[in-house]
């Protein structure tokens, strides 16, 4: 596993791909930092891009990825290796590698700027996207065997989760605005990895009070450190679920 | 007791005689001054219950003269015309439910000058009643209260003509400042932070000015209402935050003015309701969650060269009808374009935004401020504008501001040092 762990890692990082997500990060951050009037319109501005960049990049990046390694991971598959292990040495070196890119395209500029309580949220949980979003792109690799069925099923998770989500959950909103539909909506907002990141950085940032009962509510259940809990508890187990169902089909594929 | 020394001066001019003070010894040198005598506090703790003064005198403070009260009842009650107070320190009044306790309470008194006290933990510290023609200056009110049923306000005024209320600071009651009934008065320079529920509240009062104050962290700023012809003039309002907070409230206002102030980080700076006929010009907002709500009760009230800057939205409404006209606004949103270079934009611009009114109707929907839907909505509204109100329009958008991005944190220090 280590042995796959270090080559697939070694890969994944000297890829042109990635080496150009975390130059666009590091110049999108740097620039809203250094520019911005104030640290507070600097991480809303940097929250919009990285709620979209990242979930997309980890999905469609990440789909590629294997879709092209397929030949290779047949390859070692013929080895004397276990299949579990060739899984998780490829699960655990996409996710570092990942995770690392975004650490040194947002994470080092907010260190370097900030390190306020609402950038150290924003780095948090966006590394934790990171995590969801590369277990899902295993789990659409294990479930299509086309390359651009793959794509194209990445682009609709992607699509799912940053949009279509948000506005069908606007929708319920609109239909129950007259009864006490706050703890629908943190239900509804704690299962979108999305929403659930936004929610906790804008629950950091200024403009929460914008909220009003809802934000009291949010504010509440998260403001503590039980709450904090569980909301990283919860992203970690929208990462665990789809790893975990895409390797028990890898374990019986037939490649 | 014999603490109390008789010097007898004879000025130039009145008969006025000059008394010397000792702890336990005030109530006394009362009973025995007459109209237009001064009485000297020296320093030390009067613990003399309540004390009414029915007599014109002066009651300097030298030293630290604190007056007592013991968390019993008031402190002092003034019933003359004419009375000066100055540089007392009065202390630990009594909570009490059903009357107003009061450090120093002015009561049917004209032409009564306070100054430079400190008041401590008083209920209420200074309470105007029919007042007339009073100056409450450069007074220090400080509260450690902590809820809103258990604490009075800082400097209370009810029925009352000609108040001049100057360079006070109070910090921690209720109410900062409480005006009800007070006409032809004058609030100035004050500085009032970190009360409970209002920094000034402000009812039924016509024809007053408030003017170079500085609110800071109060439960909501300044709450005025049911008044008329008010001026609100270059008053710095700063972090007044919470769902329901907002650094001005304006219910059933009519013909006044607010100019000159400046917002900076407030949930809601600006939030008008039932007004009309109200200038709203030359402000600065700066950083708020709302800088403006106008609710569709209001009616011909004026909205010119205020400038907006990095709101999160500049102007909400609740409802179609726009009564009201926006003009010559400098808009940090606005992506117009001036092609004959007069400084004014060339294309109206509506600063009511699709995702303002959504929260508007259903607060919920605030969950979806900056995600990628609140973006996308917001520039399909712009571009097929449908559901917001088409009369709320800015039609000579500014390209420029008329002050610096900076002036609202310059002017906050300003006001609040008091230079």
């Amino acid at each position: 596993m280590w042995l796959i762990f270090r080559l697939i890692f070694g890969d994944v990082v000297r890829n042109r791909t990635v080496v150009a997500y975390s130059l666009l990060l590091f110049a999108v951050s740097t620039l809203f930092l250094g520019f911005s009037p104030s640290e507070a319109k600097a991480l809303a501005g940097l929250q919009n891009v990285v709620f979209s960049v990242v979930p997309l990049t980890n999905l469609v990046f990440g789909v590629a990825y294997l879709y092209d390694s397929r030949e290779f991971v047949t390859l070692l598959a013929a080895q004397p290796i276990g299949r579990a292990n060739l899984y998780l040495g490829r699960l655990a070196a996409l996710s570092l590698a990942m995770t690392s890119a975004y650490a040194v395209g947002v994470g080092v500029p907010l260190i370097l700027w900030t390190r306020s309580e609402a950038a150290m949220t924003l780095f948090g949980v966006g590394e934790l996207m990171s995590l969801v979003f590369v277990a899902l792109s295993f789990r659409i690799h294990s479930w299509i065997r086309d390359k651009s069925m793959g794509m194209g099923a990445g682009l609709m998770f992607w699509l799912f989760f940053t949009f279509v989500y948000d506005a069908l959950v606007l929708q319920s909103v609109f239909i129950f605005r007259e009864y006490p539909f706050e703890k629908p909506l943190l239900i509804l907002v704690f299962l979108n990895p999305v929403d659930l990141a936004r929610t906790l950085v804008l629950l950091k940032l200024e403009n929460a009070a914008l909220l009003g009962l809802t934000g009291a509510l949010f504010k509440e259940f998260l403001d503590d450190s039980l709450g904090w809990l569980v909301a990283v508890g919860m992203m970690l187990v929208q990462a665990a679920v789809p790893a975990f169902w895409a390797g028990k089909r890898f374990l019986k594929a037939d490649l | 007791m014999a603490a109390s020394i008789l010097f007898f001066l004879a000025p130039a001019l009145i008969w006025a005689a000059q008394w010397e003070c000792r702890p336990g010894g005030l109530r006394k040198t009362l009973e025995r001054a007459d109209n237009g005598d001064t009485l000297w506090l020296n320093e030390g703790i009067y613990r003399e219950g309540p004390v009414v003064i029915q007599k014109n005198v002066v009651l300097l403070g030298r030293g630290n003269a604190v007056l007592d009260g013991q968390y019993g009842g008031e402190i002092m009650t003034v019933a003359a015309d004419g009375v000066i107070i100055r540089r007392l320190v009065l202390q630990n009044t009594g909570t009490a439910h059903l009357e107003d306790r009061a450090g120093l309470k002015v009561v049917g008194a004209e032409g009564v000058h306070i100054s430079d006290c400190l008041f401590i933990q008083c209920y209420f510290a200074v309470y105007l009643a029919k007042a007339r023609r009073c100056t409450i200056e450069r007074n220090v009110v400080e509260g450690r209260f902590r809820e809103e049923f258990n604490a009075g306000n800082g400097i209370h005024a009810w029925k009352s003509e000609a108040l001049r209320i100057t360079d006070n600071r109070i910090n921690g009651q209720r109410d900062g400042i409480y005006f009800e009934f007070v006409t032809d008065s004058e609030i100035r320079g004050n500085v009032s932070s970190n009360n409970i529920r209002y920094g000034l509240h402000f009812m039924f009062s016509h024809d007053d000015v408030y003017a170079d104050n500085h609110f800071e962290g109060n439960g909501a700023g300044c709450a005025v209402m049911y008044s008329k012809r008010v001026q609100m003039l270059g008053n710095v309002f700063v972090q007044h935050h919470g769902p329901s907070s907002y650094a001005i409230l304006l219910k059933d206002m009519s013909d006044g003015a607010i100019s000159g102030n400046c917002f900076l980080h407030n949930t809601s700076a600006l939030f008008v309701e039932g007004s009309s006929r109200m200038l709203i010009t030359d402000n600065v907002f700066d950083n708020n969650g709302w800088a403006l709500r106008i609710q569709a009760s209001c009616e011909s009230n004026k909205v010119d060269a205020n400038d907006f800057f990095n709101n999160t939205f500049d102007v909400s409404t609740n409802g179609n009808v726009v009564e009201n006209t926006f003009s010559q606004n400098y808009w940090d949103k606005y992506e117009g374009y001036d092609l004959n270079r007069d400084g004014v934009g060339d294309v109206a611009y509506r600063p009511v935004s699709l995702f303002s009114r959504l929260i508007e109707q259903t607060p919920h929907t605030a969950i979806f401020v900056g995600s990628f839907l609140h973006w996308m909505l917001d520039r399909l509204e712009k571009a097929f504008p449908e559901s917001i109100p088409h009369k709320l329009i800015d039609t000579h958008p500014v390209l420029y501001p008329h002050y610096g991005r900076n002036c609202c944190i310059e002017k906050k220090v300003r006001t609040k040092t008091g230079a």
